[in-house]
C-alpha cells in the first residue's frame, strides 16, 4: 500500500514539474503520417469505418478525417494543443451529431491530452479557415460548449480574435505555441492560412490542397499564393496540410465530384515546392478562362468545379479525361 | 424443407417412404388442378399503381436503413425495382415481368457484389412467391438488358449460374440475336413472354444498342435511359433524335399509359436536378413520365441543332456533352 502512495506522490511531482511544456525548437517537431487515411467504401450503406478518424501526427498535433460514407467531401480538420488553449481548425461538412460525433470526438481527445499532460483542460478555440460548407457544417455543435470561442469566418471575429491588422502579419498564441496567421482569399472570400513554427506546418485549409483549386478572384489568389511562397521562403515548412483530398495518387486525375469511395488518393500534405509550381501556373493563366493540370493538383479559373472531369467547356488531353463508366 | 430436415432426423425407411408418398400426392393434386394459363389481353388495360415515394437514399448514407433493394408490385404480374442510392448514387429502375412459364428481368443495377447488392436473392424471391400465386413452378428467367452500360449490368454475374436461366449476353451481336431483331434500329418486333405480348425496338442515341419496350397488356412504354426525369446523356443526336420520335409514333398506333425508364435525376422543381453522384434526393419527381412529357422531348429533336444542355420542366438534354461533366458553381 505504501508503495502505491509513493508512486502516486512521484507521479504528481512528475505532473507539476511538466504542467508548463516548451514549443522552443532548433528544428520541426517530428511527426508520423505512416498510416492510411479512411477512404470511403464501394457501397457507402455498407461502411464500417469510424466517424471521424482520428490521427496523432504528434502528441500536441491532431488531425482528424470525415468518413466519406456520410458526406462525400470527407474534410480534414485539425486540433492543435498549447499551454492554455487548444484549437480546431474547420468543423466538417456534416451538422448533426448523430452522424458526424465532431464535438464529442474532440472533448475525447482534449481530455485525454490534458490527463496526459497533467494540464488543465485548455480553452477550445473553433477556427474554420473559410466559409465552405465542408469547413462550417458541425460549427453548431460547440454553441453551448463551456469554456469554448467560436470564430465564425467573418472579418470582425477575426479581428476580434487576432486584433485588427492581422492582415499585415498576425499572431495567434495558444500557450507558448505562437502560430502566424494571414489571410488567404482567391478561392473563398474568407479563407485564411495559418503557420505553425513549433512543427513547422503550414495549415492551408481549402485555399490550397491536392484538388481541384476553382479560382473564384483571380488577383486576390494570386496574392494568396504569392504570400504563402514568401512565407515558405523565410519559414521553414515541413509540409503543408489543407482541407481535402481530391486527387487520386494518378498524376493529374482527379476523383470525380461527390465520389464517396476512394481507394487510390493523393496523400494529404504537400510541400512548399507546389506552392510555388501553383504560382507559376496561376502566372500562367494570367486572368483568363482556363483549366491547368498539374501532378499533384488542378487550377481553375473561369469554370465552376464540375468542369475539370471532362475537358468542357476548356480542352483537356484524352489521358487527363476521368473514363467513362456508364 | 423442414419435412426433408425432420426425415433426415428420423434416419428410419419409414420416414422416407412417408415424405416420398406426401410429395407424389402433392404433386399429382397440382397436375389435377393444373392452373389455367393466366390471360394477358390486349383490348383492357391491367391497372398498376406506383409507390407514393422510391427509397431516395439518406442524408448520411452509412446511417441508411432502407433495403438494398426496393421491390415495388405495379401489379401481380409486374414489379418495379429499385436500388439504394446509398449503395450506388445511380438509383436504376430494374423491371422483372412475369408471363406464363417465364419471367423477364430487365437491367440489374449498379453494384455487382452480391453481399452488397443481393439482387440474385431478391428475384429469386419475387419469382418463388410467384409460382406460389399461380400454381406454375420451375419457370423460366430470361436475364435482359435495356442497354450495355455498367450501371444497368453491374450484377449480372449474379445470375450466371442460376439454372433455368437464359442470360441474353451483353454485347450488341447476342442482345439483338436474342429479339430476333435483324435490322437494328428501324426493325419492330413482337416478343411472345409467356403469353404477353411485348413490342421491342432499337432506341439508340444514348448507346448504341439501346431497345424500347411496349408491354401491350399493361400499356407501359418503357423508355430505358435514352428518356427519363433526368439528364438524357446523348452521345448520338441524330440517332436519338430519330428514336424519340420513334417513340411517338409507337404511342400513336398502341395506348401509352405511362412512360417508364431507368433513373430519377431531377428534383420536384421544374428544370433543377440533383447533380451526379448525389445519394440523398428527398425531393424526387415520380419516375413515370407522360405522354405531354414525350411530345415535348420530340418538339425539342426537332429544334435542337447544336451540342450543349438544355433545360425543359422535366428532363435535361445534355447533348453530346462529356459524360461526368456536372454545372457546379
Amino acid at each position: 500500500m505504501k508503495k502505491i502512495y509513493l508512486v502516486l506522490a512521484i507521479m504528481l511531482v512528475n505532473v507539476q514539474s511538466h504542467a508548463q511544456m516548451s514549443f522552443d525548437r532548433e528544428t520541426a517537431a517530428p511527426g508520423n503520417l505512416r498510416f492510411s487515411w479512411i477512404h470511403g467504401s464501394q457501397s457507402a450503406k455498407a461502411n464500417t469505418d469510424v466517424r471521424i478518424q482520428v490521427h496523432r501526427y504528434n502528441e500536441h498535433t491532431y488531425i482528424l478525417r470525415q468518413n466519406p460514407a456520410i458526406h462525400w467531401e470527407a474534410p480534414f480538420m485539425y486540433l492543435l494543443m498549447g499551454n492554455e488553449r487548444a484549437l480546431l481548425l474547420d468543423t466538417g461538412a456534416t451538422e448533426e451529431a448523430e452522424y458526424f460525433p465532431l464535438r464529442e470526438v474532440v472533448d475525447q481527445v482534449i481530455t485525454r491530452w490534458s490527463d496526459a499532460q497533467g494540464i488543465a483542460m485548455p480553452e477550445l478555440l473553433v477556427l474554420p479557415l473559410g466559409s465552405d460548407q465542408s469547413q462550417t457544417g458541425a460549427l453548431g455543435q460547440f454553441d453551448d460548449r463551456p469554456n469554448t470561442v467560436i470564430i465564425p469566418p467573418t472579418q470582425a471575429s477575426r479581428d476580434e480574435l487576432f486584433g485588427a491588422g492581422w492582415h499585415e502579419g498576425g499572431q495567434l498564441d495558444l500557450g507558448g505555441r505562437v502560430l502566424d496567421v494571414l489571410p488567404t482569399p482567391g478561392l473563398d472570400t474568407a479563407a485564411m492560412s495559418l503557420y505553425d513554427p513549433w512543427a513547422q506546418l503550414l495549415f492551408t485549409g481549402n485555399a490550397f490542397y491536392p484538388g481541384r483549386l476553382v479560382i473564384r478572384d483571380f488577383k486576390d489568389y494570386r496574392q494568396s499564393l504569392g504570400a504563402l511562397v514568401k512565407l515558405a521562403e523565410t519559414k521553414p515548412v515541413s509540409m503543408i496540410f489543407g482541407g481535402r483530398i481530391e486527387m487520386t495518387n494518378q498524376p493529374g486525375m482527379d476523383y470525380r465530384l461527390r465520389t464517396n469511395f476512394r481507394p487510390n488518393e493523393h496523400s494529404l500534405q504537400l510541400s512548399a515546392r507546389h506552392l510555388e509550381r501553383a504560382l507559376q501556373a496561376v502566372t500562367l493563366i494570367n486572368g483568363t478562362t482556363d483549366i491547368r493540370i498539374l501532378s499533384d493538383f488542378i487550377l481553375m479559373h473561369g469554370v465552376g468545379r464540375g468542369a475539370r472531369d471532362s475537358g468542357f467547356p476548356v480542352f483537356i488531353p484524352e489521358q487527363f479525361r476521368a473514363p467513362n463508366t456508364r | 424443407m423442414r419435412l426433408f430436415k425432420h426425415s433426415e432426423k428420423k434416419r428410419t425407411i419409414a420416414g422416407i417412404v412417408t415424405v416420398a408418398s406426401l410429395l407424389l400426392v402433392v404433386d399429382v393434386a397440382f397436375s389435377a388442378m393444373a392452373p389455367a394459363r393466366i390471360a394477358f389481353p390486349l383490348d383492357e388495360r391491367a391497372p398498376g399503381e406506383f409507390p407514393d415515394g422510391w427509397i431516395h437514399g439518406s442524408k448520411s448514407a452509412m446511417d441508411n436503413d432502407d433495403p438494398p433493394v426496393q421491390v415495388h408490385a405495379y401489379n401481380e404480374h409486374t414489379y418495379i425495382l429499385r436500388e439504394n442510392k446509398a449503395i450506388n448514387y445511380e438509383g436504376a429502375f430494374m423491371y422483372l415481368f412475369f408471363g406464363n412459364e417465364v419471367a423477364m428481368l430487365i437491367d440489374q443495377g449498379s453494384t455487382s457484389s452480391p453481399a452488397l447488392f443481393p439482387l440474385r436473392e431478391v428475384v429469386d424471391e419475387l419469382i418463388d412467391d410467384w409460382e406460389a400465386r399461380n400454381g406454375q413452378k420451375d419457370i423460366e428467367l430470361i436475364v435482359a438488358n435495356s442497354h450495355l452500360h455498367g450501371d444497368h449490368y453491374a450484377a449480372w454475374n449474379q445470375f450466371v449460374d442460376r439454372p433455368n436461366t437464359v442470360m441474353v449476353g451483353l454485347t450488341h451481336e447476342e442482345v439483338m440475336a436474342f429479339w430476333g431483331i435483324d435490322n437494328y434500329p428501324q426493325q419492330i418486333v413482337n416478343f411472345d413472354l409467356g403469353g404477353r405480348e411485348l413490342v421491342v425496338t432499337g432506341t439508340p442515341g444514348h448507346e448504341g444498342s439501346e431497345l424500347a419496350i411496349y408491354d401491350g397488356w399493361t400499356d407501359l412504354l418503357y423508355t430505358g435511359d435514352m428518356f427519363y426525369r433526368g439528364r438524357l446523356y446523348i452521345e448520338d443526336w441524330e440517332a436519338w433524335a430519330t428514336s424519340i420520335q420513334k417513340l411517338r409514333s409507337i404511342a400513336d398506333q398502341n395506348p401509352v399509359v405511362h412512360l417508364v425508364n431507368n433513373h430519377i435525376e431531377m428534383t420536384a422543381e421544374p428544370g433543377v436536378d440533383y447533380p451526379i453522384g448525389t445519394t440523398w434526393q428527398p425531393n424526387e419527381p415520380p419516375m413515370q413520365m407522360t405522354l405531354e412529357m414525350l411530345d415535348q422531348a420530340v418538339e425539342a429533336s426537332f429544334e435542337i441543332e447544336e451540342p450543349g444542355i438544355y433545360t425543359y420542366d422535366d428532363f435535361l438534354i445534355y447533348n453530346q456533352i462529356p459524360w461526368g461533366y456536372t454545372t457546379d458553381p
